[in-house]
């Protein structure tokens, strides 16, 4: 651009954007240009016009220099700082003078006094204690110790209120309970069943049962098959035995022949836990125990007739058997079983003795009524428990004459009693006045560790299940519940199992040492009868003595006689004698 | 009161376990103390920039609160901090095992 049509004015920018104060001045002309004609040609109008406006503030571009601030690093040296500024830091006495000021002064003091006890109250805790210190950290926690409870879980009842004959878990994963249901009295009247229905009952589900099967007669015990967890064996009042399998029909599938049955209801039935799992075994009160296959159920394999009192031929005969009400059968001792009978005896039976009396190897006087329930402990193989009328009982194989632990007589009658499977000093006993007891043999030896009741009812049978822990009872009035015990009463504690052992061991030898001192006091009765008998050979012994002696006494007086007789009269004469 | 406070500190110094103790003003000058010189001086000056953090730390977290004790446990000693209006009470213990 032409330097002439520029204008250059200095504003100040603060002025920028004021309103410019006109004044008036006269009219002069600036300059004045014409029009040129020919500039004009080169020019043309425009139409129409692009132009582009903005409605915002309008503003300067504009650039600032600041000024420069030069930073440095430095180091500080601190001596002793806060010095007022007349008191040198190292003229003694200034300090000293100043240093005594400030502690006459009124705030000094206040501070102190304010602070000091709680100075006091930590300096005597730390010397009390290293309360930093991580202590008892070499000490393990130890276990808590859990109460015992029991929690009872739902209940199943029988719409005709029956009672409860037997119950038994099936053998799979996901136990049902099976319950045979009846009525035990003797039909003196008439049949006192009516309903001879059972039921198999899901413990989830407990109001109706998951199935069901009906026997031809009433059923007085049921087993589960430890294989199959559809087949039910039943022991039914007729005295037959009969396999129900229920995935097929409800009816008994394969029925024992009444013939070869039992004459009595079948009080108990037992599974022989064999390679096979083919054989099991009925017991009868008419006195005979029952040995059946289940692959061909027309005869038995075996019977044994339980008389151990019989006239000494050797022969026995169901005149004089025991009526069997109990038995028990353990996978330690194949050939062996043991039997509870209605009489309160418990033999240890020996299948492979030779006459009848070996097979009865040991009879035991076990209790005044029948024996409810016999069970070996399933810790030591030759323990057992009975229990019959209103105390239990724990016997040992080794001892004869009694129990090695008597249980103290209950009020009221004990139907059933079994072992804890996994805790090795508990076992569980129900009684006739409806409670569910526990018991513990290392911890309390007078008294059940838990008493629940459980029914009004009197409780009938009691099982336990080994895989989920759970117990099912039965009682009098049809119901059936569940019981669920606290961990500690399933499981054992460490030392339990030793204990236990000691336990049994030193009641085994207490009863022998006191077979043993019975046994010698019997001889020595015995040795004193006989020394009797020899008092009167002495009476006679000492009459010939003194006829003895009376004769040589006679003797020397004769010989006297005729001394004297010789000599002359010397003295005066004796008549002869 | 002089005479008190005199009495006061002479009794914490006789305390079981108490190594020193020093009392710092507002500027950290050790006013009193029962160790050595350089040692208070040192003391006095760590412990004044200390206390000022842990106060600000506390009145930051919530501003009614306030530093009433500082307490520092090391492996050989204990140091107990009280901060008052002026001044700073100090009083280095060692703990009994």
């Amino acid at each position: 651009m032409e330097p002439g049509f520029t204008y250059v004015y200095f504003n100040k920018r603060k002025n920028f954007g004021r309103q410019p104060m006109f004044s008036e001045v006269p009219v002069t002309l600036i300059d004045s240009i014409h029009p040129d004609k020919s500039e004009q040609n080169l020019y043309c109008l425009r139409n129409p016009v692009n132009h582009e406006t903005q409605t915002s503030n309008n503003c300067s571009n504009h650039y600032v220099n600041t000024k420069i601030t030069t930073y440095c690093d430095q180091g500080v040296e601190h001596v002793e700082g806060g010095w007022p500024k007349d008191v040198s830091l190292n003229d003694e006495e200034a300090t000293f003078r100043y240093r005594r000021r400030t502690e006459r002064e009124e705030m000094y003091c206040n501070a102190i006094m304010n602070t000091y006890s709680q100075f006091e109250h930590y300096i005597q805790q730390n010397n009390a204690i290293n309360m930093y210190n991580m202590y008892f950290k070499e000490i393990d926690s130890q276990h808590p110790v859990e109460k015992y409870s029991i929690r009872t879980g739902k209940v199943s009842t029988d719409k005709d209120k029956r009672p409860v004959a037997s119950i038994c878990w099936t053998c799979e994963d996901d136990s049902k309970l099976v319950a045979a249901y009846c009525n035990k009295k003797y039909p003196i009247t008439g049949d006192v069943n009516k309903n001879f229905e059972c039921f198999v009952w899901d413990i989830e589900y407990p109001k109706e049962p998951y199935e069901y099967f009906k026997p031809p007669s009433a059923c007085w015990q049921i087993v589960c098959s430890p294989s199959f967890p559809k087949v039910i064996f039943g022991g039914l009042q007729d005295g037959r035995v009969s396999i129900f399998d229920i995935r097929e029909q409800n009816e008994p599938v394969v029925l024992s022949p009444m013939h070869l049955a039992h004459r009595d209801p079948v009080s108990t039935l037992q599974f022989m836990h064999s390679r096979l799992n083919t054989e099991f075994f009925s017991g009868s009160s008419d006195g005979k125990c029952m040995w059946w296959d289940i692959r061909n159920m027309s005869q038995p394999t075996d019977e044994l007739i339980m008389s151990v009192r019989y006239p000494s031929i050797d022969k026995a005969s169901l005149a004089d058997s025991e009526g069997v009400s109990a038995l028990q059968f353990d996978r330690s001792f194949p050939t062996k079983f043991l039997c509870g009978t209605d009489t309160g005896l418990v033999i240890n039976v020996n299948r492979k003795g030779k006459s009848h009396a070996e097979i009865m190897s040991a009879v035991l006087n076990a209790h005044i009524g029948p024996v409810r329930a016999v069970h070996r402990s399933p810790c030591s193989a030759k323990i057992f428990i009975t229990c019959g009328d209103w105390t239990t009982n724990v016997w040992s194989d080794d001892v004869r004459t009694a129990p090695i632990i008597c249980g103290k007589a209950q009020r009221n009658q004990i139907s059933d009693v079994i072992w804890a499977p996994h805790r090795v000093s508990g076992y569980m006993s129900v009684s006739i006045d409806g409670r569910f007891r526990y018991w513990d043999l290392l911890r309390k030896h007078h008294e059940p560790v838990l008493a629940v009741k459980i029914s009004k009812y009197p409780l009938s049978k009691v099982i336990m299940n080994e895989n989920n822990h759970l117990i099912a009872v039965g009682d009098m009035n049809g119901t059936l519940k569940l019981i669920r015990l606290s961990e500690n009463l399933v499981w054992s504690e460490e030392k339990d199992k030793s204990l236990m052992m000691q336990c049994f061991e030193r009641e085994t030898r207490r009863e022998h040492i006191l077979e043993t001192r019975v046994k010698e006091i019997r001889l020595k009765q015995k040795a004193e009868e006989e020394a009797e008998f020899e008092l009167v050979d002495e009476d006679i012994i000492i009459r010939n003595a003194e006829i003895d002696y009376l004769r040589t006494i006679t003797e020397e007086k004769q010989k006297c006689d005729t001394f004297t007789d010789r000599s002359g009269d010397r003295s005066h004469k004796m008549p002869a004698r | 009161m002089a005479n008190e406070a005199e009495e006061t500190i002479r009794k914490l110094a006789t305390h079981k376990g108490v190594v020193g103790v020093i009392v710092v003003n507002g500027e950290g000058i050790p006013i009193k103390t029962t160790l050595d010189n350089h040692v208070s001086v040192q003391y006095a000056g760590l412990m004044s920039a200390l206390v000022d953090k842990a106060k600000s730390v506390v009145r930051d977290l919530d501003p009614t609160n306030d530093l009433t004790f500082l307490r520092i446990r090391s492996k050989k000693s204990e140091v107990m901090v009280a901060p008052d209006k002026d001044f700073i009470l100090i009083v280095v213990q060692n703990p009994v095992d």
